[in-house]
């Protein structure tokens, strides 16, 4: 079934057809969309772009409510707790499987690798100190100045986590410098002091540092083979237990992974190196 | 919690769900950080906003340039250049008076070495400001105390507004100069100045208290 939309008025119109112009084209009335229609769409792709357009149009109102209490009241407090939940998830994530320093490198702002060895406690405080530095420039970049308009394309979520990428070189320079000489010691074998974390920070579902070595180990050889740093992430980030819909998530930057897309990433791995799929 | 606070966190709870944040694997992901944790970090990105320790207009504009100036991207450089050369025209220019040619010599100067060391810059970003403006006042220090050592071909005598505020206290002046003569905000002035914005205000206050003094005890005369 091809998705339709009836235009109405002079109001805006979006198309959410793939980017396959001759498959579907018609587009859609983004403040008037049947968007029940377009979900029970049989085209997935289709489906997607629909319920990512309806998501935008919520970040919207979103906005808007903000805006109305001037980013002062109770609703821009909620918010800003979600943007940290949400913010630390991903970055820890993206410090854990080393995906942080892909986006650095791709965004055209490297700062090296992945250090080989490194405590989880190190990883939670540049998680937190670069969620902090992230919800004020998207709040006065992104909401405050305009700078994210649903019209663009990319949701509130991926311009927060642009955000995210934009603040953590400069935050993890100067917490590379400050622990320049604990890092040298560790890349030669010297430092194994591996802190406990915190009830808080255990509530973060830390996998513990000594399951990270050991994953990095025992994935060492096949990691370097992979294709790509995507279906590296993909591979790690299932490794330390995150699910086919967080994955997506971790690897949606500037455009939007499906889970699908995932699934697909992993079936070619496990293919390639001759193994079934189990989820 | 009242009512109404209970109805409006529950819209904004839905509005949340919603949104490009409710997805099943954002939902999922957010799941994974404590409440607590959110709050605290939420709590702590609000105090940053408030006192200012994170900067003012300027430090804020030049937030997001840094990082892509660093690495060579010339729209991000010319957007730097465009806030900060009105700020060290102005400051360069108050601390020493006409004629202009030097004091802007010296800013031109600043933005050579500035720009030169861009790519080396690992400080944080809020700071960069900061960076600049202790450039630029130590090159202005450099330049007054050759003119008091009667260095030859050194700057000429400053004018009278500019001999007021070396009167003052080193706080005061600088205060006086970057709030009122550059225009600066209470929060960039407190950065630079490695005080609190409410310092930058009590001091303001005090130095125009006493630059008050000092015109009627001198008997200067006014611009008309």
């Amino acid at each position: 079934m091809q998705a339709r939309a009836r235009a109405a008025g002079d109001s805006q119109q979006v198309d959410v057809a793939p980017d396959d112009a001759s498959r579907h084209t018609t587009p859609i009335d983004a403040q008037n969309v049947d968007f029940l229609g377009v979900l029970e769409a049989e085209d997935d792709e289709v489906r997607r772009r629909a319920e990512s357009l309806q998501r935008r149009l919520r970040d919207r109102e979103l906005r808007e409510e903000l805006v109305a209490e001037d980013f002062g009241g109770p609703a821009w407090k909620r918010f800003a707790e979600e943007l940290a939940r949400y913010g630390v998830a991903v970055m820890l994530a993206w410090l854990r499987t080393g995906e942080i320093f892909v986006q650095c490198k791709r965004k055209g702002w490297p700062v090296g690798t992945s250090p080989s060895t490194w405590r989880d406690d190190d990883q939670i405080d540049l998680a937190h100190d670069t969620v902090v530095a992230a919800i004020n420039l998207f709040k006065r970049d992104a909401l405050k100045k305009g700078g994210w308009s649903w019209e663009g394309g990319a949701s509130l979520k991926t311009y927060f986590i642009g955000a995210c990428v934009l603040s953590f070189p400069s935050i993890y320079r100067v917490w590379r410098n400050h622990h320049a000489d604990e890092l040298k010691c560790s890349a030669l074998g010297l430092h194994t002091d591996l802190e406990t974390t915190s009830g808080d920070l255990l509530a973060q579902r830390a996998p513990q540092p000594e399951t990270i070595v050991t994953l990095r180990h025992q994935l060492e050889g096949g990691l370097d083979e992979l294709p790509d740093p995507r279906t590296r992430t993909a591979v790690l980030a299932l490794a330390l237990g995150y699910s086919y819909d967080e994955i997506a998530e971790i690897l949606s930057t500037d455009t939007e992974v499906s889970r699908g897309t995932v699934a697909q990433l992993l079936i070619r791995h496990r293919r390639r190196i001759g193994k079934g799929t189990d989820q | 919690m009242t009512d109404s606070t209970v109805v409006e966190t529950n819209r904004v709870d839905d509005l949340i769900e919603g949104s490009s944040f409710g997805t099943p694997g954002a939902r999922s992901l957010r799941e994974r950080t404590s409440p607590t944790v959110a709050r605290r970090l939420a709590n702590r990105a609000a105090r940053h906003d408030l006192t200012g320790r994170a900067g003012g207009e300027i430090s804020n504009e030049l937030y997001p340039l840094i990082e892509p100036a660093k690495h060579g991207d010339r729209d991000a450089i010319d957007a730097m250049f465009k806030h900060l050369r009105p700020v060290f025209f102005r400051y360069c220019r108050a601390r020493l008076g006409r004629p202009f040619s030097t004091p802007d010599g010296i800013a031109e100067e600043v933005f050579v070495q500035v720009f030169a060391a861009l790519p080396d810059y690992e400080d944080p970003p809020a700071l960069f400001l900061k960076s600049v403006y202790q450039r630029a006042f130590a090159a202005v220090d450099e330049v007054q105390s050759q003119a008091l050592s009667g260095i030859p071909n050194g700057p000429e005598a400053p004018p009278q507004m500019t001999q007021l505020l070396n009167r003052l206290s080193k706080l005061q002046r600088e205060v006086t100069v970057l709030r009122i003569v550059v225009g600066l905000d209470a929060r960039d002035t407190a950065l630079l100045l490695d005080i609190s914005a409410p310092g930058v205000r009590s001091a303001q206050h005090r130095a125009i208290t006493r630059l008050r003094k000092l015109i009627e005890i001198e008997d200067v005369s006014l611009p008309a």
